[in-house]
């Protein structure tokens, strides 16, 4: 055996060579490449594809010019009788070579990465190839095996290569194509990732044929040998094509499911449904966050799934492979879903999301199409996170007529209401309307900071504008407002409506001086009248010399008589402004918020902070009060992504690293399992 | 050696390619310590009996031991104690003859580099020549040396010494294969160089179309196939005996081969005013004879 191999792999020892040479040229190919697409400044992703993909596919061809020569190559210069005359039994031939392959496969690609390594370090994290070496390994015994049946039947290595690549270059790529492009398009299937899997497990099919058309190869003509040859090819034509038709949701939900990635929790306003967003794969397999295929291969091998659930009833009303970002209408009818960006290049820049309107009850598509840009809003206006931004694109009017988007392209902003057709779209502001700048009234108007951060009252059914207020007639240092930092809400009653704006000192009044730059530079924020009467100046907050812009975020009780916020660079105290007395009134929270979470409680009656798995009930009259049990340990990992009257639902990674969803009453410290 | 004194052993084998038969119902008994040449002409099924006891071709039908050992059951106990050459051998090119022995080696627990050595040097090769520069006489030598550097207990030589100068082919029938002869070692070899056959086989088979015809010692052979000449009076007409091959016959004379000549048949023959002359055949005349009767007897 020792011997087998050894001849086989000096046979094959110029694949070696041909591995290193390839790995040289390969990136001199690239500086060449990118030297050109820079000076002409062409399509930029067409260039990620092609370096990646260079990377990607040379490895695949590698096995197959191994494996196509190892034993048609013999039958070719007529040495495979000597050597099945030799005292081992053909089995043992057989594995040598297999064997042999394999180990000359491995070498000739490590051969061909190290030039890589060395002479572009760390580009573009494709030198290292960690994140997509399994996938690579996958498809490079999948060739492997392909190859190795057809040099099992070819009489001639070019004929076992052509064969071999036009299986591979059909079946298997072109199954991919079939299901990332047009089965994904036709079937909602894009998950090439359980397509690689299929594919991998056609391999034992593949070498069992191998293995029988060469042990009984010498003896039977062609025709004999190719019926040999015939089921295995059927099975890879199979298993490639299977999860066209749905086995690999067969197989979803009779192997165990992980789910990873769970994340864009969102319920409903009335608390009836919850969105999300989860990568589902029905074999575990762990995937890095990091790496250069989440640039280039994410949208195709990430298996993202959007799953608007009925938390009554825990009956999944959509779900929707690919991901993205829904929001449900407040008459739980209609669901907004924004697709999630498709890279654009690999330095991030996201390209065009796709939105599509459902009808939830009766699962029928109402509108898709593509709003001009990718959107991207700051926390909703009723949640206070001093974590990072929440992705929550769309918000619905509370007629569930209405549909207010956000778009951002680049450095391009604009805020757009649609109707539930997708028809009727009506630009509202311009580059400079900031993302958290605008607020649905109760009666389905919209709220907004316009270009000149004036707020205007639009009405969608009208379309038409009206000004509400000017902050420069405001009290104040407001000379000059910039509109990096404009934000509005609106109170759920429609009575008031929030403005901050950040004001920059008139610094020609007083004499510059470039070492106070900033320093009396402040975010002002006002409550006022929903017809723009009665400001009031309810919080200054000087920048200082950090010029670090924080505006507050604002919370409104259900019956609009309370605000709360977050006082900046504050983590233990919230301010609380009623309008009965018309006064800001200092709250002080029994621990600081690090990643915890404060919403207002239904009926008005306070607000409920949860940190560190602890839960408090802060009233309207500043009282605070523990609620439940300390589910410090229950919560240990996870993360509170909204609540209801007495429920939280929780995200939360256990043990075997798969996330759920549940919802815990925070009274009794009771757990139920929502999804999956 | 073997149990039953015979190193090849076949019944009934039969070997099938579609609808063609290259071997029809052989049965064939290759003595122990024989120098076996089977004979035939082109497509007599030569190579496929030598291919089905080296187990590269499984039988379509029958049985057939090499050494005691079953070649579909034991196909690897049988290539363990055997050595093969084929015509014109393809090798690996790539490597040296010193690797090519080597790797041979390798595959044989019982490698004698010695008499392999001294093979190549009797013949002039130099280990470190790459096989593709070797002539086709040298690959010959090469496959030759490398088939018995094990010390096989049967030598396969499948037209192998086709390519070999008449020298070379001497000095190879008399070192290699006398020697193996000497040492009560089997050797078959399959050729249509049937003057070599003649000087070195001490048994001779003949497969035309498949079908083993005779099988013999050569002695027995060439005591039982002879050339018969009669002459006889010109109004007289002799009776042929059963199992002449051929004959002719002109007035007066009438001459045949027959393949089960003895003296009986001879006197048989002789009577008054007749003269009767029996003539040794070559054994080359003798395969002439009996492929010329097989293919009329098939023909019709």
């Amino acid at each position: 055996m020792k011997s087998l191999f050894l001849k086989e792999w000096r046979q094959g020892r110029l694949f070696l060579l041909f591995g290193l040479v390839l790995g040289l040229l390969v990136p001199v190919l690239w500086v060449l490449l990118v030297v050109a697409f820079v000076q002409t400044a062409s399509d930029q992703k067409s260039l990620d594809e092609f370096l990646g993909g260079t990377y990607y596919a040379v490895p695949p061809i590698l096995a197959l010019a191994v494996a196509s020569g190892l034993i048609a190559a013999e039958v070719e210069r007529g040495t495979l009788s000597v050597l099945l005359a030799l005292p081992f039994s053909r089995r043992r031939i057989w594995a040598a070579k297999v064997f042999a392959g394999l180990a000359l496969t491995t070498a000739a690609l490590a051969l061909f990465s190290i030039p890589g390594a060395l002479l572009i370090r760390d580009a573009m994290g494709l030198v290292g190839l960690p994140a997509y070496l399994s996938d690579l390994a996958i498809w490079c015994v999948v060739a492997f095996s392909v190859a190795l049946l057809c040099s099992s039947l070819a009489e001639r290595t070019i004929a076992a290569l052509l064969g071999a690549g036009l299986i591979c270059g059909a079946l298997l790529g072109g199954a991919l194509y079939l299901v990332g492009g047009l089965g994904g398009r036709l079937l909602g299937y894009d998950d090439l990732f359980d397509a690689t899997l299929w594919a991998l497990a056609t391999v034992p099919a593949l070498l069992a044929a191998s293995l029988l058309a060469f042990a009984r190869g010498q003896d039977l003509r062609s025709r004999g040998k190719w019926l040999l040859a015939v089921p295995a090819l059927v099975l890879v034509l199979a298993m490639t094509f299977a999860p066209i038709v749905g086995a690999t949701r067969w197989l979803t939900r009779h192997v165990r499911e992980d789910t990873r990635n769970l994340a864009n929790v969102s319920v409903s306003a009335d608390g009836s449904t919850v969105s999300f967003t989860v990568g589902r794969s029905p074999i575990q397999y762990s995937r890095r966050s990091a790496g250069w295929r989440d640039w280039h291969w994410q949208g195709e091998f990430r298996s993202r799934h959007l799953v608007l659930l009925d938390l009554r009833t825990g009956e999944e009303l959509m779900t929707k492979r690919g991901g993205g970002d829904a929001a449900i209408s407040p008459d739980g009818r209609l669901a907004a879903v924004l697709s999630d960006p498709q890279p654009l290049t690999w330095g991030g820049r996201d390209g065009p999301r796709k939105l599509e309107i459902w009808d939830l009850p009766h699962h029928r598509l109402l509108y898709r199409g593509y709003p001009e840009a990718s959107a991207v809003l700051d926390p909703p206006p009723d949640s206070l996170y001093r974590r990072t931004l929440i992705y929550n694109a769309v918000e619905w009017s509370p007629d569930s007529q209405w549909l207010a988007v956000y778009n951002r392209f680049g450095d391009s902003h604009q805020f757009l209401v649609m109707n539930a057709e997708g028809t009727d779209l009506q630009p509202l502001g311009t580059d400079s309307v900031h993302q958290s700048s605008w607020g649905w009234s109760p009666d389905s108007d919209v709220y907004y900071l316009d270009a000149d951060l004036r707020v205007v009252r639009h009405s969608p059914v009208q379309n038409a504008d009206r000004l509400v207020c000017d902050p420069r007639d405001l009290p104040g240092f407001l000379e000059e407002l910039t509109p990096e930092s404009g934000k509005l809400t609106v109170s759920p009653d429609g009575r008031f409506i929030t403005v901050s704006v950040l004001a920059r000192e008139d610094r020609s009044a007083r004499g510059y001086r470039p070492d106070e730059e900033g320093d009396r530079d402040q975010v002002i924020s006002f409550v006022l009248r929903s017809d723009g009467s009665g400001p009031q100046l309810i919080h200054q907050y000087l920048l200082g010399a950090s010029r670090s812009i924080s505006v507050p975020g604002f919370l409104w009780s259900p019956d609009g008589r309370h605000l709360y916020f977050l006082e900046p660079r504050s983590r233990d105290r919230v301010l609380h402004w009623s309008a009965d007395s018309a006064a800001v009134t200092p709250v002080r929270l029994p621990v600081a918020l690090g990643r915890g979470y404060i919403r207002p409680l239904p009926k008005s009656s306070g607000l409920l902070l949860w940190e560190s798995g602890q839960f408090w009930r802060l009233s309207n009259q500043g009282q605070i009060e523990r609620l439940g049990p300390d589910l410090i340990r229950t919560l240990r990992s996870s993360r509170i992504v909204d609540a209801t009257d007495r429920t939280l639902i929780v995200e939360w990674a256990n043990d075997q690293e798969r996330d759920f969803l549940a919802a815990v009453d925070f009274e009794t410290g009771e757990v139920t399992r929502i999804y999956p | 050696m073997t149990e039953n004194g015979f190193a090849i052993q076949t019944h009934s084998l039969t070997k099938r390619f579609g609808r063609l038969t290259a071997l029809d119902g052989v049965s064939a008994n290759v003595p122990t310590g024989s120098i076996y040449g089977l004979m035939g002409p082109n497509g007599a099924g030569k190579t496929t009996f030598v291919r089905v006891m080296l187990n590269l071709l499984s039988p379509t039908r029958g049985s057939a031991t090499v050494l005691g050992h079953d070649v579909v059951r034991e196909p690897v106990a049988v290539r363990r104690r055997i050595g093969h050459v084929a015509a014109l051998q393809p090798l690996w090119e790539w490597m040296k003859v010193r690797e090519f022995t080597h790797f041979m080696g390798a595959c044989y627990p019982q490698w004698n580099p010695e008499a392999v050595s001294s093979i190549l040097s009797h013949v002039g090769i130099d280990p470190e020549m790459k096989i593709q520069a070797l002539s086709r006489g040298q690959r010959a030598i090469a496959s030759l040396a490398a088939a018995i550097g094990h010390g096989p207990d049967l030598l396969l030589l499948d037209e192998a010494l086709t390519g070999l100068d008449p020298m070379a082919r001497r000095e190879v029938l008399r070192n290699v294969i006398d020697a193996m002869h000497a040492q009560g070692r089997t050797v078959l070899i399959t050729g249509q160089d049937i003057a070599d056959m003649e000087r070195i086989c001490d048994h001779v088979g003949f497969l035309v179309k498949g079908r083993l015809v005779l099988e013999s010692t050569l002695d027995d052979l060439k005591a039982k196939v002879k050339r018969v000449r009669v002459e006889h009076e010109r109004d007289v007409e002799i009776e042929l005996p059963q199992g002449a091959l051929e004959a002719a016959r002109t007035p007066g004379e009438t001459s045949f081969t027959t393949a089960d000549f003895s003296e009986s048949l001879s006197g048989s023959l002789a009577g008054p005013n007749r003269r009767v002359e029996v003539r040794d055949m070559s054994l080359e005349d003798i395969f002439v004879h009996l492929a010329q009767a097989e293919l009329r007897r098939e023909a019709g």
